[in-house]
């Protein structure tokens, strides 16, 4: 089947930008296999791989590879009734290296980074501290409150020790919150 | 022929084992893989995964490529399995059986 010029050359142009990346992301799954043993995320395989550069001899190949394919797939979508402007995009949307399924391995790897780096002793520690300084600013709230409600305000004594209470507690609870962006900070 | 969607994700692990077995069958160019995937029921197949599958095949050296001119210009690569495919494949269909046999005794469990 035959292509229009201007079909052509837009296969060509894709096919330049896009087969060096699929033939990083072939070599990306093998260095995975190798980085998944050594517990070692998707980011630090691609620094490794930068070292390996791609021989122009290698990306004129993969992109006379994908320019043919991609006519192929194009020609298939045009005998099944699409026009050739359709036809063209939708193999760009089949064809363009970084697809979903590289998201959600990136998606995945984020989340394999964030869990692997999780603490449970440091996480441990934050609740104490919310606790502890709760605890605390409940009890010098409570003394606060009983000073100021016996001595300053004797007419509204329970009303006095309750807002002292939840002052107390909230200043406890302001007091772990900067702890805890500071130990998160540090941990960093 | 049933046609079942959204297989993509439980074809991911044996999408390169039923490539090699269809270069195995004989000399293949890329995209006739594709044809050939969608001819069996695979109609969802992504052609990008197929391509992706293809080159890693290339660069783990499991294929011997043969070029040969083409209508379109640029010379068509057609794959066949070498020593190191047919081990590979051999190897794919051991596991194969291997889950398939497990997961067959599952169901069979199942509804006893």
């Amino acid at each position: 089947m035959n292509l229009s010029r201007e079909t052509q050359e837009d296969i060509r142009r894709f096919a330049s930008e896009e087969a060096g990346k699929h033939l990083n992301s072939a070599e990306i799954s093998y260095f995975e296999r190798l980085g998944r043993k050594t517990g070692q995320t998707k980011d630090k395989i691609i620094k490794k791989m930068s070292k390996f550069k791609l021989t122009s001899q290698q990306t004129m190949e993969a992109r006379d590879d994908l320019t043919l394919y991609m006519s192929d797939h194009i020609a298939d979508l045009v005998e099944q009734g699409h026009t050739e402007n359709e036809a063209l995009e939708m193999a760009k949307a089949a064809l363009k290296a970084d697809s979903g399924s590289d998201q959600s391995a990136d998606i995945r790897d984020k989340y394999m980074e964030y869990f692997q780096s999780r603490n449970p002793a440091m996480d441990e520690a934050v609740g104490l501290y919310y606790g502890g300084f709760s605890l605390l600013g409940i009890i010098v709230g409570a003394v606060a409150g009983l000073l100021l409600g016996l001595n300053v305000f004797p007419g509204y004594f329970c009303l006095t020790l309750i807002i002292s209470i939840v002052v107390g507690m909230l200043v406890g609870v302001a007091c772990a919150m900067l702890k805890h962006a500071s130990v998160a900070e540090k941990s960093r | 022929m049933i046609l079942i969607d959204n297989l993509s994700e439980m074809l991911k692990g044996v999408l390169e084992g039923m490539i090699l077995e269809i270069i195995g069958k004989g000399e293949i160019y890329g995209y006739e893989i594709v044809r050939k995937l969608k001819l069996l029921g695979f109609q969802d197949i992504a052609e990008g995964t197929v391509y992706t599958v293809l080159v890693r095949l290339e660069r783990n050296k499991l294929v011997n490529i043969t070029k040969k001119p083409s209508e379109l210009g640029p010379p068509r690569k057609f794959y066949t399995l070498n020593q190191k495919g047919k081990e590979d494949l051999i190897l794919f269909w051991e596991k194969w059986s291997f889950l398939s046999d497990k997961i067959e005794k599952l169901k069979g469990e199942d509804s006893e």
